[in-house]
C-alpha cells in the first residue's frame, strides 16, 4: 500500500526519498502537485482512481507518502499514523530540532530504517522508535563523546548514589527487549524522569445582560452563561532509567473524571480501569503517556476570571480579568485577547489599565498582557464605533488565550509517582523525579 | 556547594545542547557530498578493503538514491560487500539489493548463496533481516530456494526470525504458483505460533494473501480466531488494524448476524436505523460476542488507524448501542474535538456524523462538543454544523442547538459557516411544528435586515419552514391564513429595495404559492412589479414571466371551471385583469434580451393562448405541487473513509453457516528450542541447524502437505524430561533427516511439542539456561563453519 516515501524542505525541494521497488514514481513527479495544494484542502491527493499522495507539513520539511490501493479499500488513517512514527523516528534518531540538513547527511541510516518501518508489501512492520534503535544501532561519534563528557558532568546530588553502582556491562546491539516500547539494555549513570502535565481549555460563555426589572446589585451585572467548556490534555513524559523498572503514577481526586483517555501501549488498561493509576513500564526517552479529556469544573475558564460587562450609556464596554489565586500559580505568562468586530466597526479604547491595546484595523483589536501577577486587576474599557455612522455597538466576540505554569485548569495533581519494580536497576539508585504543570489555552470565546 | 554543582550541571546540559546543535550542522555540511564524487571514486571506495572506505561508498550510493538519481551503476560494486561482516554495510547492501535486483538479475544470483549463509548467523536480528531481504529480491527463479529457506526459518528459535518469515511469506506469495500451497501451511503453522509476535505477522501476511485466495483459505483462519481474539490487544497498532479488518470480515462471513429483541419481544435483524428503537436487547453469537469484546480495550488506543478500524468494525456488525457501551463515543468525542487540529479530526467528526444518522442518541449528550468555534476551520465548521444537525431530531435537545445555529448566522463573521448555519436551520424546521414556527418567525426577522447569499439562505429557510407547513396540516384553516398572512409580509418586502437574486427568489416563492393561495397574492405583486419590468435584473424578469403565467394559469382554469361557452370565456378574458396583466409581460418578455426569457416566453405563449386544450397542459406544466425539498446538510465527505466504511462482505445466508465447531482452536505450534530462548535468555539464542545445501531436486516433487497438527502429539514426550543430551541427540537427528531427505516429516516431528501447560513457556525458564544457550551457540558457529566447507560439494547434489 505505502508505494514510496518522500521528504521534502519548505521550498518543496527534495531531501529524501525511498521507494519500494524501481518502477516507484520519483518525487519529481508529484513535487507540482504537492506545491500546487491549497492549504485549507485536506492533505490527500488524487493521482488516479488508484493512487493517491497524503502528506503532512511540519516545521521544517514536509513527508508525504504515495499510496495504492489494488483491491479493498485500505484503512485511509494508516499514511497519516505512518507519518507521525516516522516523524518520531526522526526526531529520536537524529535529534531535535529537525532539518533538512540533519536528513540528508544521515540518508544512509534513514534508508536502513525505512527498510525495518516498510515491508515489502507496502504495510508497515516496526514503526516503533524504541523497537527500531534495537534494530538499527545509530551513534554518532559525537553522541558518544557527549555521552562520556555528561557522565562527568552527573556529580548532581541527586544522582550522587549513581556513581556507586558497578559500572554496567557492555550492552550487547542488536537485542530484542521484551517490551517493544523500551529499548534492551538501556544504561544511563544519570537516572530520571520527567512529567509534564500539559492542558488547555476550550470554552464558549455566552452574556447575559443584567436583568432590568430586578434592582438588587448583584443582578445588575453582566453575567457570563457558560454555553459549553471542556478541557484536553496530555501527559508527557522523559524517562532516562536503568533496566526495566515498573513505575505507577497515581492522581488527585480529579483523576477520576476523566472520560476515556487514550493510553501509550505501555500502560496498562485494566489497573486505570479499576483504581486511575498508571501502572507501566515506560518507554525510553520521549513519549506522551496518555490523553485525555474532561468537562471543565463548573465550566470555568481556568485560572482567569473574566468579567465582561457590554455597553451601557457609555457606550462602552468593559473587560475585567483577575487570576484566581491557584497554588502553584506565581503568575501568568501571556494574555492575549482577540477583540473581533464586524469589518465596518473601529475600536476606541479609553482605558486600558496594563498591557498593550492595539487596533488592528478591520474591526479586529488586540490586547496583550505578559507576566500578569495574581494581585493585579487588568482592566480594559474600549467603545465600538461604526465607522460610517458613528453609531455604538457591540463585539461579535472576543477570543482570550493565555498561558502559565504550576496548575492546571483541571485541577489534576500528580499524587505520587513510584517505582514499584526496578528490574536492571541497583536498589540503591533513587531515580530524579520532575513533575511540571503547563496549561496553554487558546480558545475562550467571550459572545456580548 | 550543592547549589553551584547543580547550576553547573544545567549549564553543561546547555553547553551540550548548543554542541550538538553546532556539530550536526557542521557534521552535516562536511561529510563528503555525493554529487562531487565521480563514479570511478566511488567505485574505487565501495572496491576498497577497509570497511571506512565501504561506509563511505556506501553512503554515496544511498545519498544518490535517496535524492531521486538512479544507482544502478555501481551494481556489481555494491552486491560484491554482501559478504561483509559491517552491518551497516550489510544492511544498505540489502536494501539496495531487493531494489535493483530485478534489473540485473544474473549478478544478483551470485549474491543469493551468501545470504542464505547468513540464515546461520548467531544473531537473531541478522538471520531475520537476511530473509526479509532473500524474499525481497524478485526473480522468479530463485523461488523455490526462498521456499525451502522460509520452511526452515518458519521454525527458527527465535521469534524474531519466525516473524520475519511470516513477512516473507506474504512477500513472495503468487497465487497460482505451484509453491502456494506450501506456503500456506507454513502460514497456518505461525498462525498458530507460541509467540504474539510471530502470530501478528503471519495475520498481517495473511490478511495481504486473502484476497488472493479462495475462500477454502479461511479454513486456516477457523481455528485460529478465538486465539487471535483473545491476543488482539497486545497486537503492535498495525497489525490490530488489519487483525480488526480480518475479523470484521470473518464475522460477516461465518458467524450469525446478532439479532435485536424489541421491548414489545419481536426479534429483528439489525436494522439500518435505529432512531425508532431506543429500547432493545441484542444477542450476539458467542464468537462474535468474543471478537467485539476484544475491541472493547482498543476505545483506549492512541492510534487513529485502530480507533477508525474498531469503529468500523462496530457500527458493520453491532447496533450503536454497543459503541456506547464500549465508550467509543467518548474515544472519538476526544478526537474530533482535540485542541491540535489533524486529519484524523475530520475523520472522526466524518464518522460521528455518520454514526447520528443512524441512530442521534449515541451521541446526544455530548452535543455541546460540536458547537462550533469562531476560529474552527470551515471543513471543520460544516462537519460540526452536520453532527448538529441530525442532532436536532432529539426534542430535548433542540432548542440549544437552535439557539446556537441562529448565533453563528449573525455574529460569527464568516459566510461559509453562516450560510451552513441557516441551511441547517431549515432542516430543523422538520422535527415539529413549534419549531417550524419559531425558526420561520426569525428568519422572517432576519429577512428584513440582511443582504447577500445570507439572504438567499434565509428565504430558502422560509420556503423550507412554509413548505413544511403546508405538508403537514395543509388543509387546516388557521394555518393557511398563517401562510398567506406570511406570504403577505414577504410580498410588501418587495416594494421595498432589493437585491435581484432574493428578489427573484421571493417572486418564485410566490408563484409557486399560488395554488395553495387561490391567488390572493399573486396578482397583486404582479401588478406592482409590472411597471418597474424593464429596470429590473435579468433573474427578476425571468421569474416575473414565469410569475404572470403560474397567475394567469390558475384564474384561466377557474375561468374554465365557472363558464362552459368558449366565446364567452373570450369575453371574460378580454376584460380580465390578469390576462391583460399576463399579455403585457408576455410582450415584453418576447423582447428581452435573455434568451431564456425568450425562449420561456414563447413555450408559455403556446400553452395559454391556445385555448382549453393547452391550457390543461398549461396548468399541469405549472401548478404541478412540488415534493418536499431536500435539505443539502453536511460537508462532503471524503470518499477514502466512505468507502472503507462501507466495504464489507454481506452477512453470510445462515443455512451456509459452518458449525461453530469449526472454530474449536487448534493446538499452539511450540517450536521445540524455544523453550529454550525464552525471556532469560535474551542475549543469546542459539542458531538454527545449518542450512545444508539447496539443490533442484529437493523442491521438484511437489511437496507433501502438512500432516494434521496434532498428529505427531503422541510420539513426543514433553521437553522438560528430556536430559541435555537427550534433546541435541534428537536435534542432531532432526537435522539428519533434513538432509537425508527432502520430505517434510522432519519438519513435523521437530516442532509438534504441544503441551498445554507450557503455553506460555517464556515464563517458565530453567536455571540451567545459561549453559543451554551457550552451547546453543557454539554448536551455531560449528554448524556455519561446516556448512561452509560443504559448500560447492553440496551445491552440486
Amino acid at each position: 500500500m505505502i508505494e514510496a516515501v518522500y521528504i521534502s524542505d519548505t521550498n518543496a525541494s527534495l531531501v529524501f526519498e525511498y521507494q519500494q521497488r524501481l518502477s516507484s514514481p520519483g518525487y519529481t513527479s508529484i513535487k507540482s502537485m504537492v506545491l500546487a495544494h491549497p492549504e485549507s484542502e485536506p492533505p490527500i491527493i488524487a493521482i488516479n482512481h488508484d493512487y493517491y499522495v497524503a502528506f503532512e507539513r511540519f516545521a521544517s520539511i514536509t513527508i508525504s507518502v504515495l499510496c495504492g490501493s489494488k483491491s479493498d479499500p485500505v484503512n485511509p488513517m494508516i499514511p497519516f499514523v505512518f507519518i507521525h512514527r516516522l516523524f518520531t523516528a526522526i526526531k529520536e534518531y537524529f535529534g531535535t530540532p529537525v532539518s533538512p540538513t540533519k536528513i540528508e547527511a544521515n540518508s544512509d541510516t534513514l534508508t536502513s530504517i525505512m527498510a525495518e518501518m516498510i515491508d515489502q508489501t507496502g504495510y508497515p512492520l516496526t514503526t516503533d522508535a524504541n523497537q527500531l534503535r534495537d534494530l538499527i544501532p545509530y551513534e554518532s561519534f559525537l553522541s558518544k563523546l557527549l555521552s562520556t563528557s555528561s557522565s562527568i558532568v552527573a556529580e548532581h546530588p541527586a544522582a550522587k548514589l549513581a556513581f556507586n553502582q558497578s559500572p554496567p556491562p557492555p550492552s550487547q546491539p542488536n537485542q530484542v527487549s521484551a517490551y517493544p516500547w523500551r529499548r534492551s539494555n538501556v544504561r544511563y549513570t544519570h537516572n530520571e524522569m520527567y512529567i509534564d502535565v500539559i492542558e488547555s481549555i476550550a470554552a464558549m460563555y455566552q452574556v447575559v445582560p443584567p436583568l432590568s426589572s430586578s434592582s438588587s446589585s448583584s443582578s445588575s451585572m453582566a453575567r457570563l452563561y457558560p454555553v459549553s467548556a471542556h478541557i484536553d490534555g496530555s501527559i508527557a513524559f522523559v524517562s532516562h532509567l536503568t533496566g526495566e523498572p515498573r513505575l505507577e503514577m497515581s492522581f488527585n481526586h480529579v483523576a477520576s473524571r476523566i472520560q476515556l483517555p487514550s493510553f501509550h501501549p505501555c500502560i496498562d488498561i485494566a489497573k486505570w480501569d479499576k483504581q486511575c493509576v498508571l501502572n507501566f513500564v515506560p518507554p525510553d526517552g520521549q513519549s506522551t503517556l496518555m490523553e485525555y479529556q474532561l468537562e471543565a469544573p463548573n465550566h470555568e475558564s481556568g485560572a482567569i476570571d473574566i468579567n465582561y460587562q457590554p455597553s451601557t450609556a457609555t457606550g462602552e464596554f468593559e473587560l475585567k480579568l483577575q487570576i484566581k489565586p491557584t497554588p502553584g500559580l506565581t503568575k501568568v505568562d501571556t494574555i492575549t485577547i482577540d477583540i473581533i468586530c464586524a469589518e465596518e466597526m473601529a475600536i476606541k479604547p479609553s482605558r486600558c489599565t496594563s498591557g498593550d491595546f492595539s487596533y488592528k484595523g478591520n474591526g479586529k483589536g488586540e490586547w496583550t498582557l505578559r507576566d500578569v501577577k495574581p494581585t493585579a486587576l487588568p482592566l480594559l474599557q474600549a467603545a465600538v464605533i461604526n465607522t460610517e455612522t458613528d453609531a455604538r455597538g457591540e463585539p461579535l466576540y472576543l477570543r482570550i488565550s493565555y498561558q502559565h505554569k504550576g496548575c492546571v485548569p483541571s485541577g489534576l495533581k500528580i499524587d505520587s509517582i513510584r517505582m514499584v519494580s526496578h528490574k536492571g536497576m541497583p536498589d540503591s539508585v533513587k531515580p530524579y523525579k520532575g513533575v511540571k504543570y503547563i496549561t496553554q489555552t487558546s480558545d475562550i470565546v467571550i459572545r456580548p | 556547594m550543592a547549589d553551584s554543582l547543580a547550576r553547573l550541571g544545567s549549564m553543561f546540559e546547555q553547553a551540550k545542547d548548543l554542541t550538538i546543535e553546532a556539530a550536526m550542522s557542521a557534521s552535516a555540511r562536511l561529510s563528503e557530498t555525493p554529487q562531487s564524487l565521480r563514479p570511478q571514486e566511488i567505485s574505487t571506495l565501495l572496491n576498497s578493503r577497509s570497511d571506512r572506505d565501504i561506509v563511505a561508498g556506501m553512503k554515496c550510493v544511498v545519498s544518490l538514491i535517496s535524492r531521486g538519481e538512479d544507482g544502478l551503476p555501481y551494481f556489481a560494486d555494491v552486491v560484491k560487500n554482501v559478504t561483509t561482516h559491517n552491518q551497516h554495510i550489510r544492511n544498505l547492501v540489502l536494501v539496495y539489493l531487493t531494489r535493483y535486483a530485478e534489473v540485473e538479475p544474473d549478478i544478483a544470483l551470485l549474491s543469493i548463496n551468501s545470504i542464505q549463509k547468513s540464515l546461520n548467523d548467531t544473531n537473531p536480528i541478522h538471520r531475520s533481516r537476511s530473509i526479509r531481504s532473500l524474499a525481497g529480491i524478485r526473480i522468479a527463479s530463485i523461488l523455490p530456494i526462498l521456499v525451502l529457506s522460509i520452511k526452515r526459518t518458519s521454525s527458527d528459535p527465535s521469534p524474531v526470525v519466525r516473524t520475519a518469515s511470516a513477512v516473507a511469506i506474504g512477500q513472495i506469495y503468487v497465487d497460482d504458483d505451484p509453491s502456494a500451497s506450501q506456503l500456506l501451511e507454513l502460514l497456518a503453522r505461525l498462525l498458530a505460533d507460541s509467540s504474539t509476535q510471530v502470530v501478528a505477522a503471519a495475520v498481517r501476511t495473511f490478511h495481504h494473501i486473502h484476497h488472493d485466495i479462495d475462500d477454502d483459505g479461511w479454513r486456516y483462519i477457523h481455528g485460529n480466531f478465538r486465539r487471535i481474539c483473545r491476543l488482539l490487544p497486545q497486537f503492535d497498532e498495525w497489525t490490530q488494524v488489519v487483525a480488526i479488518e480480518l475479523g470484521t470480515a470473518y464475522c460477516r462471513r461465518f458467524l450469525p448476524q446478532p439479532t435485536l429483541t424489541l421491548a414489545t419481544g419481536e426479534v429483528i435483524n439489525l436494522p439500518q436505523y435505529y432512531h425508532t428503537f431506543s429500547d432493545y436487547t441484542v444477542d450476539f453469537d458467542h464468537d462474535l460476542q468474543l471478537f467485539l469484546s476484544a475491541l472493547k480495550p482498543l476505545a483506549h488506543t492512541n492510534s487513529d488507524a485502530v480507533l477508525l478500524a474498531a469503529t468500523r468494525s462496530l457500527l458493520n456488525l453491532a447496533p450503536p448501542s454497543t459503541l456506547v457501551s464500549y465508550k467509543y463515543h467518548l474515544a472519538l468525542t476526544r478526537a474530533a474535538t482535540a485542541a491540535q487540529s489533524s486529519q484524523f479530526q475530520f475523520v472522526a467528526l466524518e464518522l460521528i456524523a455518520r454514526i447520528c444518522r443512524l441512530d442521534y442518541s449515541v451521541f446526544s449528550e455530548r452535543f455541546r462538543y460540536f458547537f462550533v468555534f469562531p476560529n474552527d476551520s470551515d471543513s471543520v465548521a460544516s462537519a460540526k454544523l452536520a453532527i448538529l444537525t441530525t442532532l436536532s431530531a432529539n426534542p430535548n435537545i433542540i432548542k440549544y442547538i437552535v439557539e446556537e445555529l441562529k448565533h453563528y448566522a449573525l455574529h460569527y463573521n464568516n459566510d461559509v459557516v453562516a450560510d451552513a448555519s441557516i441551511r441547517a436551520l431549515g432542516s430543523c424546521c422538520q422535527v415539529s411544528e413549534e419549531w417550524n414556527n419559531h425558526i420561520l418567525a426569525w428568519a422572517l426577522r432576519q429577512v428584513q435586515r440582511t443582504s447577500g447569499s445570507l439572504l438567499n439562505q434565509l428565504l430558502n429557510v422560509v420556503r423550507l419552514a412554509l413548505h413544511h407547513k403546508m405538508t403537514v396540516a395543509s388543509e387546516d384553516p388557521k394555518v393557511k391564513s398563517e401562510i398567506v398572512s406570511t406570504l403577505y409580509k414577504l410580498s410588501l418586502l418587495l416594494q421595498g429595495d432589493m437585491e435581484g437574486e432574493a428578489k427573484a427568489t421571493m417572486i418564485w416563492m410566490i408563484g409557486d404559492m399560488t395554488v395553495y393561495t387561490k391567488n390572493q397574492i399573486g396578482p397583486d405583486v404582479l401588478r406592482q412589479q409590472i411597471a418597474t419590468f424593464a429596470d429590473q435584473s435579468e433573474d427578476v424578469r425571468y421569474q416575473l414571466l414565469m410569475l404572470a403565467a403560474k397567475v394567469f394559469s390558475f384564474e384561466l382554469d377557474r375561468l374554465t371551471d365557472e363558464i362552459d361557452d368558449t366565446e364567452e370565456l373570450q369575453r371574460q378574458l378580454d376584460d380580465n385583469r390578469i390576462h391583460n396583466m399576463f399579455k403585457h409581460v408576455l410582450y415584453l418578455a418576447k423582447y428581452d434580451n435573455s434568451y431564456d426569457t425568450r425562449d420561456r416566453a414563447r413555450m408559455i405563449d403556446v400553452l395559454l393562448n391556445r385555448g382549453p386544450q393547452e391550457s390543461k397542459l398549461a396548468s399541469l406544466f405549472l401548478q404541478v405541487p412540488k415534493p418536499f425539498p431536500e435539505a443539502d446538510i453536511g460537508a462532503k465527505g471524503d470518499q477514502h473513509v466512505d468507502d472503507y466504511i462501507t466495504t464489507v462482505p454481506d452477512w453470510a445466508d445462515p443455512a451456509t453457516l459452518p458449525d461453530s465447531s469449526v472454530r474449536e482452536e487448534i493446538p499452539v505450534v511450540e517450536n521445540q528450542i524455544t523453550s529454550f530462548a525464552g525471556q532469560g535468555d535474551k542475549r543469546k539464542s542459539p542458531s538454527p541447524g545449518p542450512l545444508t545445501g539447496i539443490s533442484s531436486a529437493d523442491v521438484r516433487p511437489p511437496p507433501a502437505p502438512l500432516p494434521p497438527m496434532d498428529k505427531g502429539n503422541g510420539n513426543h514426550t514433553g521437553y522438560k524430561l528430556q536430559s541435555l543430551d537427550e534433546f541435541f541427540g534428537s536435534d542432531d537427528d532432526e537435522s539428519e533427516s533434513e538432509e537425508g531427505s527432502s520430505e517434510d516429516s522432519g519438519l513435523s516431528s521437530s516442532d509438534e511439542e504441544e503441551d498445554d501447560e507450557e503455553d506460555d513457556d517464556d515464563e517458565e525458564e530453567e536455571d540451567d539456561d545459561d549453559s543451554h544457550s551457550s552451547d546453543e551457540s557454539e554448536r551455531g558457529a560449528v554448524d556455519a563453519l561446516s556448512s561452509d566447507d560443504d559448500d560447492d560439494s553440496d551445491a552440486s547434489v
